[in-house]
Formats: structure tokens, sequence, C-alpha cells
């Protein structure tokens, strides 16, 4: 049941919890609190349920077979068992543009006031406790030519085809180091698309790492089994896999036309000297990902810093509390670590919040809790295993942010002038101060697709820790939000 | 040990440096945007300079503000016309220099800040608010100030995106607006090129008198007891110059004195860039608002608009960014709305809340503090407006003992009483 | 209506699809007049935007081609220069801005 925001009454804008994210830890812990017999609205920024994973197609196009294969299954499923939910509220193509904590609540009552903007205008939402589980994108990766049309995130054009039905260009390369892009790859061949090359920036031994570790060999077959069929796909279909290679530069004019490949040695350094090129009208950047933390800053709960597992991580506890009181994560907010651990996060998440609202026991909440902590202690295995064969190094990045390279696309700024402002400002050397003086991070994306990379070009300038640099301070609004919209809310 | 007049620092290295062995002749603590044009001043006429910051260079408001040139009276300023008159005048006085050192400052500073001095307007929607801009516009003219006032039509006129509403308008043709992410590091690095030392990351521990003099005690920020970083330096200086804006009477506490200065919390608002359509600093004298549109595009919107500073043991925390509230936030962006309705059509993509301080007559403090002979006071009031000009005149009033533009109705003098009893 | 010519769209296609279908991949231009296109196609980079009236109204604002659902008589200007006057584009920017060369889109 889908709520059409434009009749909805402000007396009615009120949840016991407000779950930020309809991906799979969202629709986990929506089925989970809805099932505990809490009021749960569910609010995403996609037009339909499933985030980014799912990435359902809209509803008027009639798939025969959406997503086939085992990794979508449980998620799939759970989209299903999501639509039957009948008291839940999805507010979708919704943004939440900032969580206020509302002060002196008294037990009961809302902790917090939620704005958020829809096509039809601004709402201004009360709950009594958040879970944030906005899931993470596709790391942007700075180098030279990194914004001509053509180039893309892999995750973007995965989602072309996962959503939209559409293979979005003609001849791709996708280059990184994540593993996904062998899926992605098998996907355009599978659509019928052409796939040039897939690039992987470390060594073919590394990259299939997990292969030499027998217990998760064992515990984790499916995924092996499935990775296995790729790469036998792609085989067939003549689609070059090559390791030590990454992409340093996109060419063209108005459009990409071909990409420079250089080698990379077993260090992860990328040599100079003569770079193949290859045509190709796409590329997709797969390296890793970033999680969605503007919200979580926002509130100011606690966060550490760890690019390989997504940026910013929320801290947690047991129970999926976050270092505030009343708001809840799970999912790639915690730490990137795939749908599977999601899922389970999202359902620990609404026992912690059921828990803390008095609606379940404490003993009841640990015995189903138990098994849950040891999904994720398994998964979580996994993920650190598959973040670690897939990150190249913190440095690896440095090199491709060459000078000419555009380090802020909103206000084209090169990394080259960044760089010019370190040295004749010797007293900068914070992301934010430098921020503040060059501009990078003040456009439209509010930073998401140049934080890292500032935060690079400022810890390799100055000789520090990325932990030492890092932080654009995260405010309201966490996405541009139309003032139009804004001074039309009521109250 | 090298020559402390051609020693730039980098950022965390004190080691090699024997700063006791270095008399200053002034050490500002401070670096904002009066600590850095001051240390600017006295390092280009020759004086020995040292600046200590315990963050970054321009993180505090003069980094935060609103960036306006508003050398008309402030709505802030005319809610006691009665009561303040003289010193308003004198305030207005000191706003004719200010318009002349800002048409100096490109020049000055070897660097264009983003200055743009293309009028101001400050509207009125009732014939109440008309009558004060009237009121306020016979001081600012008995002064010399240029400012005239429009009706509705006139100031549409020059300003068509001004709403309907607008039924007068004072147009001060001087005022505008700079970068202020610029400014603050342009004086820095002049005065680091004068030869002044620009230490960021430094936090002032004590302040004592020694011999004629002052001794400050300072060390790296954040830096954990017992370790190399928190060895504790020493630096000797004639004069000491607190110019740590909301952290001022924190640093007077140190050298035992009352600094009736106390922070306020502000809110910012920045929207999606446009094609350039405002041209003026608008303003308005019955509500609170200030627009702008800066050279990149953006319209930056506050007014003073409240934001909840933090507490830390039932006191008032300058050390962290106070809260929005978006309460501020909608009343700015809807009084924005109102006077300039094309702001609707825009996004809202930045929002930022930052610390200054005021004093309890709405003036600022400059001069020297009386009974603690050689520590001066530079804080408060249109801090941005009048930095450049502050700084100036606190340079002249340091090196010479007098400044070109008498600064006694600032003085902490009109404090003195509560310092009359500190030993 | 894309650039002044009628296109077609499968219902519920996002926008950057059409135009991406349609060949066009240069969806707006920077105040220095580089090219822009899609890069992550789920609302976060705002690389796609272009100005867009709805049926019936000529008020365009910018939008995310990757977010917004193509409806029949949507208009789209592709190729336009962002922060144009707010509200609206320029005349010029209407009737300058061209659709790329043939299609690139597959459908499966």
């Amino acid at each position: 049941m889908s709520i059409n925001p434009g009749t909805r009454q402000p007396e009615t804008m009120k949840a016991e919890l407000l779950i930020i994210g309809a991906g799979p830890a969202g629709m986990a812990a929506a089925e989970a609190a809805h099932g505990l017999g809490i009021d749960v609205v569910v609010v995403d920024e996609q037009a339909a349920r499933g985030g980014q994973f799912l990435r359902q197609p809209p509803a008027s196009f009639k798939l025969t077979d959406w997503l086939p294969g085992k990794t979508y299954s449980k998620a799939k499923t759970l989209l299903a068992r999501s639509a039957e939910l009948s008291d839940v509220k999805w507010l979708l193509r919704a943004t939440v543009a900032g969580i206020f904590p509302v002060n002196n609540a008294q037990p009961g009552e809302a902790r917090f006031r939620i704005i958020i903007d829809t096509q039809d205008g601004t709402q201004d939402w009360q709950a009594r406790s958040v879970l944030i589980a906005g899931g993470c994108y596709d790391l942007p990766v700075t180098f030279p030519g990194w914004t001509i049309p053509g180039v893309m995130a892999a995750g973007g054009i995965q989602a072309f085809i996962k959503s939209q039905q559409l293979v979005p260009g003609q001849r791709f390369v996708l280059a990184g180091s994540h593993p996904l892009q062998l899926v992605i790859a098998d996907q355009i061949i599978q659509a019928g698309g052409e796939v040039a090359a897939v690039l992987f920036a470390q060594s073919q031994s590394r990259a299939l790492s997990l292969v030499r570790q027998p217990l998760t060999l064992w515990r984790h077959a499916n995924k092996f089994i499935q990775m296995a069929s790729i790469l036998i796909r792609l085989r067939k279909a003549g689609v070059p896999v090559r390791f030590n290679q990454a992409v340093v530069q996109a060419n063209g004019a108005e459009q990409l036309q071909s990409v420079s490949v250089a080698s990379v040695n077993r260090q992860g350094e990328i040599l100079k000297g003569a770079s193949e090129e290859i045509e190709c009208d796409r590329l997709g950047i797969c390296y890793s990902f970033l999680s969605s933390a503007e919200l979580v800053r926002q509130v100011n709960a606690n966060c550490i810093w760890n690019a390989r597992r997504g940026g910013w991580i929320a801290q947690h506890d047991h129970w999926m509390r976050s270092s505030i009181a009343g708001i809840y994560v799970a999912g790639e907010t915690t730490g990137v670590a795939g749908s599977d651990t999601a899922m389970v996060e999202g359902k620990l998440a609404a026992l912690g919040c059921a828990l803390d609202l008095g609606q379940l026991q404490l003993s009841s909440a640990e015995q189903q809790a138990l098994s849950m902590r040891r999904d994720l202690r398994r998964l979580n295995v996994f993920a650190e295993l598959l973040s670690q064969l897939s990150w190249p190094n913190d440095a690896f990045f440095d090199q491709l942010i060459s000078d000419s390279s555009i380090v802020c696309k909103c206000e084209e700024l090169s990394a080259g002038e960044l760089r010019q402002m370190l040295q004749d400002n010797p007293e900068i050397s914070t992301a934010s101060s430098a921020k503040l003086l060059s501009r990078a991070g003040m456009g439209l994306c509010q930073g998401r697709y140049c934080h890292h990379a500032v935060t690079r070009v400022v810890a390799q300038t100055r000789g520090l820790e990325e932990q030492e640099v890092v932080g654009f301070t995260s405010r309201f609004p966490a996405k541009p939000l139309s003032i139009g919209h804004l001074t039309e809310l009521k109250g | 040990m090298a020559d402390v007049d051609v020693i730039n620092f980098a950022t965390t290295d004190c080691a090699s440096v024997n700063f006791a062995a270095v008399k200053f002749d002034v050490g500002i603590i401070g670096g904002g945007l009066i600590g850095c044009a001051t240390a600017s001043y006295l390092a280009k006429a020759g004086a020995r300079v040292i600046l200590l910051e315990r963050g970054q260079i321009n993180q505090g408001a003069s980094g935060q503000n609103a960036g306006s040139l508003h050398f008309q009276l402030e709505h802030r300023l005319i809610q006691n016309l009665d009561v303040q008159q003289r010193e308003l005048e004198f305030y207005v006085g000191l706003a004719k220099l200010s318009i002349e050192d800002w048409k100096n400052i490109e020049v000055d500073l070897g660097c264009d800040p983003q200055l743009a001095m293309h009028g101001g307007l400050m509207v009125a929607e009732t014939s109440e608010q008309t009558a004060l801009l009237e009121r306020k516009s016979r001081i600012e003219q008995s002064q010399g100030l240029s400012v005239n006032l429009l009706d509705g039509t006139q100031a549409r006129n020059l300003a068509p995106y001004l709403a309907e509403s607008v039924v007068a308008a004072l147009h001060c043709p001087d005022e505008g607006h700079c970068n202020p992410r610029l400014l603050t590091p342009a004086y820095a690095r002049r005065a680091s090129a004068c030869g002044a030392i620009i230490k960021a990351g430094a936090e002032v521990k004590t302040i004592e008198r020694k011999d004629s003099g002052w001794r400050v005690s300072f060390q790296q920020s954040g830096s954990k007891p017992g370790s190399d970083a928190a060895t504790v330096h020493n630096i000797n200086c004639d004069m000491v110059l607190n110019a740590a804006g909301a952290g001022a009477p924190a640093i007077a506490v140190m050298a035992n004195l009352h600094l009736p200065l106390f922070a306020v919390g502000l809110t910012m608002n920045a929207t999606e860039k446009a094609a350039p359509v405002v041209a003026h600093l608008i303003q308005h004298v019955g509500r609170k608002l200030s627009l702008k549109q800066t050279d990149d595009g953006n319209l930056l919107i506050g007014g003073g608009w409240s934001a909840q500073l933090r507490q830390k043991h039932g006191r008032w925390s300058a050390d962290e960014s106070p809260q929005l509230l978006l309460d501020s936030v909608m009343g700015n962006l809807r009084t924005a709305a109102e006077v300039v309705p094309l702001v609707k059509s825009l996004r809202l993509i930045r929002t930022w809340t930052g610390t200054t301080c005021i004093t309890a007559d709405q003036l600022p403090v400059l001069g020297e503090v009386a009974q603690a002979p050689g520590f001066f006071v530079a804080a408060g009031g249109s801090g941005f407006t009048y930095g450049p000009t502050y700084a100036r005149l606190m340079s002249e009033r340091m090196l010479t003992g007098q400044s070109s533009y008498s600064l006694e109705p600032f003085s902490p003098a009109r404090f003195g009483g509560l310092n009359a009893f500190m030993a | 209506m894309v650039d002044e010519r009628e296109v077609s769209a499968y219902a519920g296609e996002t926008l950057a699809t059409v135009l991406l279908a349609q060949g066009i991949t240069v969806f707006n231009r920077t105040l220095k007049g580089r090219p822009r296109g899609p890069y992550c196609n789920m609302g976060g980079c705002f690389e796609c935007q272009v100005p867009m009236a709805y049926p019936g109204a000529d008020t365009f604002n910018w939008v995310r081609a990757c977010m917004v659902t193509a409806d029949a008589g949507m208009k789209i200007v592709t190729g336009a220069t962002l922060s144009a006057q707010p509200g609206k584009p320029t005349t010029a920017e209407l009737t300058t801005a061209t659709p790329g060369g043939s299609i690139a889109g597959k459908r499966p």
C-alpha cells in the first residue's frame, strides 16, 4: 500500500518506527517490526521498493525472468512478502532531508522530527524511533576524463539493465577491483551488449584468493558456483578478463571514445610508460562502495572512517542501536557487507527497537537475536575477506588523481588547483578546511562524489593518515531541497 | 636556528624552533580575520609577530559568516536608537573609513577576495519600518555616509527581483559583499610573506605578565599528554592581542581578566548556483534577513537567525558548532522568499552554523585593557565588515600608541569596572 | 518532447533511459562548457540533470533524469548549461540544444 503524499494529513504523519531505505535492510526491518506490532513507515527516494540491490523495474514492464539466480532469491522473496505488509506505509519517491531531535520528549512521545521532501511538497514527520538503512553507492574514482559522458559507475550501468531493461551503450569496458564487475559484465552480455574487457587492478591470485579458503568456500558455495558460471560465460563470449590493469584515463571530447589502460605491479604501483587504448563508448568503474552516511553524521551519531569498508561506518551495539538513543542503523550503513548481512541487521534492529519501545521482553528478544548474531558473525567474516581482496590499497587511488583530473566535478576544481591551494596555504590540513578555501564539496552532490578524493589529496600532500584529515560536516538538507517546497510546509 | 623573520612554519613542526630565544613584539591569539589582518599590518610595518590559532585558520566565525559588507546601521543596532545615538554616530564614522579600506583591499592583499561593492538595499514592508529607515538615515547622513531613501517603485527599478511588498528601501551604494573563505587566508599568507609566524593547531595554555611584557605558553592542539607533541612552548612578547572571537573571554580568563563578550550561535543557508540576478546586498530594517548572490552564483541567506549553542558542564561551549534549528532555517527562508520571490525556485543545498560574539551594547571591544598594560583586545561587533579597519587601527595603536581614528568609544575601559577587582 | 522533437518512451521508463535510448549522452553542460551525462543512475551525483517542464506547463525545473519517470507531454532540454535563469533555461539554450547521433541503446 503506497501513500499518495498529497492526501496525507499533517496529524497522521507519525510513526513509531520510521525506516529510511526500502532496500534489503529496510524491508527486513519493516517486516520484523510489523510482526511485532510496531507502527512502521518506510521512506525511499526511489520509485519502488528493493533498494539498489533489487532496482525493481517499473510496474508497467512485464517481465518473465527478472534477476534470475540464487543471489537475488532471498531478497526477491522478501520483496514479495513486503508487498503483503498491509499496515506498513511505504513513502516512495520521498527523500529524507533531515532528522531533528525533539527537545524534552516525554516517554511515549516522538523523539524525532523528520523532514521529507516529495514531488508534491515537503512533509514534517514525527517518529519515536528511526532506523537509518540508506545503503551505499559506488565509490567515485577520480582520474583524467572521469566526467566525460559515457563514464559511469558500474552499479549505474547495472541498474539500467536490472531496472530499465536497457543496455545503455554499445561497447563496454569495466574497470576496478571488485568482483561485482564480473557479474555486471555477465548481465551486459546476457542482455545483448558487448564487453570489450574487464580489468582488475589487483593480481589474479589476489582477486581469486577466497578460493584458497576452504571453509569460506564451503560456507559460501553458492557464490563460488555463481562466479564460476559467470567466468565460463564470459570466456565463451570472448570477453577478456585481465588482471594487474587499470584505466588511467578516459578519452573523448563530447562522449567517451576510448580508455587508456596501464599495468599495475604487485605492490599496487601503476607503471608509467606506454598504455594501451581500448575503444569503447561506456566505461563502468567498479572499485568499491561508500556508505550513504549523511543522515547518520547529520545527527552526530558516532562513526569511524574506514575507506575499505565503505568510508563512514556507523558504530552500533549488539541491538543495532547507534550512539544516539532512538536511532538505529542497519545494512551498508554499518559497513559494506552485502544484502544477506543487511537483511539480518534489519531484523536485529527491529528487535532492538521493539525492545526499547517495550513491545518485547528481553528474554524473548535475546532468544531470537542469538541466531541472528551468529549469522552476522559468519557473514561479516566473508564481507571482510571480500573487501580485502577487492580493495587495491588506500594510496592506490592517489596515482589516478593526476593534476589534470577534476576532483570536484560540481565546482569543476582540478586536482592540480587543489594541490596548488594546499601549497599556498600550508596551514590547511583537513578536508573540511580545504573545502572552505577550494569550494570542493560545495556543489549539488554535497561532496558525495569528491570527499574521498579530497581526503586522499590532502592526506597525501600533508603526509597524514586519512583519519586525521577526513570529514566534511554533514548538515540539513541531506539532499538539495526545493525552497518553494520547504517554505510551504505548515508549522 | 634560522632568523625568525624568514621562517615560515609548516603545520606540525615546532620542535626545531627555540621560541624562548626570541622576543616578539606582538603575540596574537586567534587566527580569524582580525588576528590575521592585524598580523599582516604589523608585520608589514616591521614588527615581529607570532599568531597562535588552536584550530585551522579561518575556522571560526570569520570563515562562516555571510560575507556581508553592511555599512549602514543594521537591524540589530537600531533597537535602541534613543539611548545609543552617540555610539552609533561613531560607528557610522568607522563605516566611512571601512569603505575606503575595502576599496583598497585587492591592492593591499595582492589578490582578489571576490569583492563586490555594487550597493546595498535595506528594505521596509510597512510604514513603521519606513519611518525607522528615515530615522537611521539621518544618523548615517550626519556622519557623511552616502545613503538615499527609495520608494517601492524606485527600489524595484534598481532591483527588479524585489517583491511587491517592499514599500521603501535605503540604498547605500558602497555596500556589498566579499568572500569570507578567501579573505582571512589571504591575510594570513600576506602576514607570512612579511615575516609573521602563523601557527595553526596551537592551543594557548597560559598567559602571564613577565618583566614588562607577557609570556604565552602553547601546546599542539589535541596532543596526548606525555607525547612529544604535547611539549609546551613559551613565547615572550611585549604585547598580546586577544583576537579569539567567541573564544576571547576564555583567553582573557588566562590573563585574569573579565571580558564581557557573549557567544551567539547563528545560521546560514546557501542555495544552488543561479544565473546572476541579485546584484545588491539585501537587508531588512524590521525583520531578520540578509541576502546576497556570490560571484559563484549561490544565494547566501542569513540575517541573524539563531542556532542553538551547545552546553558543557552548565556553560556555553564555544568549542563545538551550534546545533541547527529547523525553525530558524524555515523562518529565514520564508522571510527571504517574501522579499525576493525567485528564491522559491531554487534548491537549498547547504546550511551551516557558526559562533560569533557580541557585547551587551552591540559594539566591538577594541583597545588596551588598562589594568593589564600591553594586553589588547579586538573582538565583537561586525567583525567581518569592519575587520580590515579594526586590524589597521589596532596595529597603529599597538605600534605607535595611537590610532588614526579614535577607538575610544569601543575601548575595554567601558567595562573597566569589571576588572577593577582583578589582581 | 526532447529538444523540440517528439520522442516515444516505454511507460515507466526514466528520462535518463529515454535519452540514452535515443543516443543522447550529453545531458547538460557545466558553467565551463563541459559536457556531462549520467554517472551513478541512482540520484546521488546530479550529473544527469536536465530542465524539464511538466505536461501543459512552461516552467522548466532542473530534475535528475535518472529519478524522474517519463510522462506523455513532458518537455526536456538536453545540453543546457547548468544554473541558467532560475526556473527557466534561456530561449537560446532551448533552440541550440541538439540531440546526438544514432540510437545506442539495445532492448533485450
